[in-house]
């Protein structure tokens, strides 16, 4: 696991020293590429996936004749890949289709909300025997179970460079239809985010907007 | 790209694979899953399992969990001469599984258990000895268990510990102990305002049987009881806490298998269960222990259940500093331990 992790870092570091480019005011803007170690709070995994810009909210706020602030609020589909390993329990992968809510302010600081639906498939942490009606017993090759699952996530982040950020996500995962009717997870990630040139662009709707008056 | 979903892939490919990990020797540590009508259930093997004897513990509740029953101090006592199986129930602890409150059925535990000893056997040999230790709830279980066909000749012997086979007399002796000892206190100028409420309510609610939200407030009185009571040796209450890390417990699962509320309908449905009559069935040898302060299943549970037990070898012991939390740990443990040392 934790070469998977190291390769996994030693790549994305590499792509974004080569990709240190500005993208070019056409309009079009490239999808996000993230990736994060995500504990399930003690337990190791990963969480990696993909953001597609949807729309952008460019936000003035003034305040009597000075500008207050400028936000930019971005909206992204997102498809994200997740992983733990909690000993003796289980392993847990999952996908996750979301929507996802940044804000992000002129200096870099972001804030984020991202609701998510997805699949889980867990592996129990320890061989599994079935007896059958007839007292016969076996192992149960990859026995585990399958989970309708939920993710509720925030979190902040900030951007470092142009086209890369790192961020910090807490998230609960709520798995059903489970034993005790729901199992939650809570997860904390650690992550990076890339915008790679020229990756899955759209054109996502820009909308400007003024809150308050300028006198 | 491709490459890296291929890793991915790979990696998770292995993990996902089980060996059996299957450890004779004096210091297992061994977790395995029973997969039985919709729900897998962990079972933890630790001590020493060259003994070829294991004490196989089945937890109260319901909802519960084997977690709390593995203390240092038992695996040091008990776990250094024999094997110990810890055992989480369907939909406690680190059990896991779909939808499956169907199967919330006291037969069903019984077949559980039956099956883990079929598991216990094949994993660890067909020569292993057997003794169940059931607790609280895990009294029920048992019961259910040792009570139907021949299921007893699979184990050596059984020790019943601050455990229920009654659901109407254990209600019942709650009820006694506690409007007995709330008099007491109150007379005694002991705690008098945290016995008052106790002893009303007793007086409001008179014995009979009881209704099963009844039933809920004398178990909640005879846990709190045991809080205000004057002799009782506390109990540092930390296996859980200290557990977390070391033990790898999932404590969501846990709590959420304790609040789980078709367990509480599962339990509700354990209301007019007795086993008493059937007992006299059971000829294993049979170890009885009990707290003496324990409210929340009373030591007179233990003389109905050697009045009815058909075993001629018997014995009871109380723990006179004791309540439902095993308080005196050394002379529990060493009690099973010698417990099993003459019957193996």
């Amino acid at each position: 696991m934790k070469t998977l992790i190291f390769l996994f870092v030693t790549w994305f570091f590499a792509e974004c020293l080569a990709a240190q480019t500005l993208q070019p005011e056409s309009g079009k803007i490239s999808s996000n590429l993230k990736i994060a170690y995500n504990a399930s709070i003690l337990y190791p995994g990963f969480r990696a996936g993909v953001e597609y810009p949807i729309k952008r909210i460019d936000l003035t706020k003034y305040r009597r004749w000075r500008v207050l602030r400028h936000f930019s609020k971005m909206r992204y589909l997102s498809a994200e890949l997740g992983y733990y390993h909690h000993t003796d329990f289980h392993d847990n992968i999952y996908l996750l289709a979301g929507w996802q809510m940044r804000k992000l302010r002129p200096r870099g600081f972001f804030t984020e909300f991202s609701p998510a639906f997805g699949y889980s498939r867990t592996f129990l942490g320890g061989e599994t025997y079935l007896v059958d009606d007839a007292g016969n017993i076996s192992l149960i090759k990859g026995a585990g179970y399958n989970y309708a699952i939920l993710a509720l996530g925030g979190g902040f982040g900030w951007v470092f460079r142009p086209k890369t950020s790192a961020y910090f996500r807490t998230s609960l995962l709520t798995m059903f239809p489970s034993n005790n009717i729901v199992y939650l997870r809570p997860t904390v990630e650690l992550g990076l985010i890339w915008q790679p040139r020229h990756f899955w662009e759209a054109r996502p709707k820009i909308v400007s907007k003024t809150k308050g008056k300028k006198s | 790209m491709k490459n890296l979903l291929f890793l991915v892939l790979a990696t998770l490919s292995f993990s996902a694979c089980q060996k059996e990990q299957i450890t004779l020797g004096l210091h297992a540590n061994d977790t395995f899953y029973l997969r039985q009508e919709d729900a897998s259930m962990r079972v933890l093997v630790r001590g020493n399992t060259a003994s070829k004897v294991f004490m196989l513990i089945v937890h109260g509740g319901p909802g519960s969990s084997g977690y709390i029953y593995d203390t240092p101090k038992i695996e040091e006592i008990v776990g250094k001469d024999f094997a110990l199986a810890f055992y989480d129930q369907r939909n406690a602890g680190a059990s896991q599984g779909n939808a499956n409150a169907k199967q919330f059925d006291l037969d069903q535990y019984a077949e559980d258990l039956k099956e883990l000893i079929a598991v216990l056997k094949y994993r660890y040999g067909q020569d292993i000895i057997i003794f169940l230790w059931s607790k609280s709830f895990g009294g029920m279980v048992a019961s259910a268990f040792m009570t139907k066909d021949n299921n007893q000749d699979l184990v050596k012997g059984w020790l019943f510990v601050d455990a229920s086979h009654n659901y109407g007399l254990n209600d019942s002796l709650t009820y006694q102990m506690l409007l007995d000892a709330g008099n007491q206190h109150i007379a005694d100028g002991t705690n008098p305002d945290g016995w008052e409420p106790i002893v009303e309510y007793c007086q409001e609610n008179p014995p009979g049987p009881f209704s099963f939200e009844q039933s809920i407030q004398l178990n909640k009185y005879g846990w709190k009881a045991q809080k205000i009571i004057e002799g009782l040796e506390p109990y540092q209450y930390t296996v859980i806490k200290d557990g977390i890390f070391k033990e790898h417990i999932p404590l969501t699962s846990y709590y959420l298998g304790k609040t789980n509320a078709a367990e509480r309908k599962f339990n509700e449905s354990l209301t007019p269960i007795k086993f008493s009559d059937a007992l006299g069935k059971v000829t294993v040898p049979v170890l009885v222990c009990f707290g003496k302060l324990d409210f929340v299943c009373p030591q007179g549970l233990g003389d109905d259940f050697l009045a009815h037990i058909g075993s001629t070898d018997k014995q009871k012991l109380i723990f006179e500093k004791s309540a439902h939390h095993l308080e005196e740990q050394d002379a529990y443990y060493n009690a099973f331990r010698e417990f099993l040392r003459e019957h193996q």
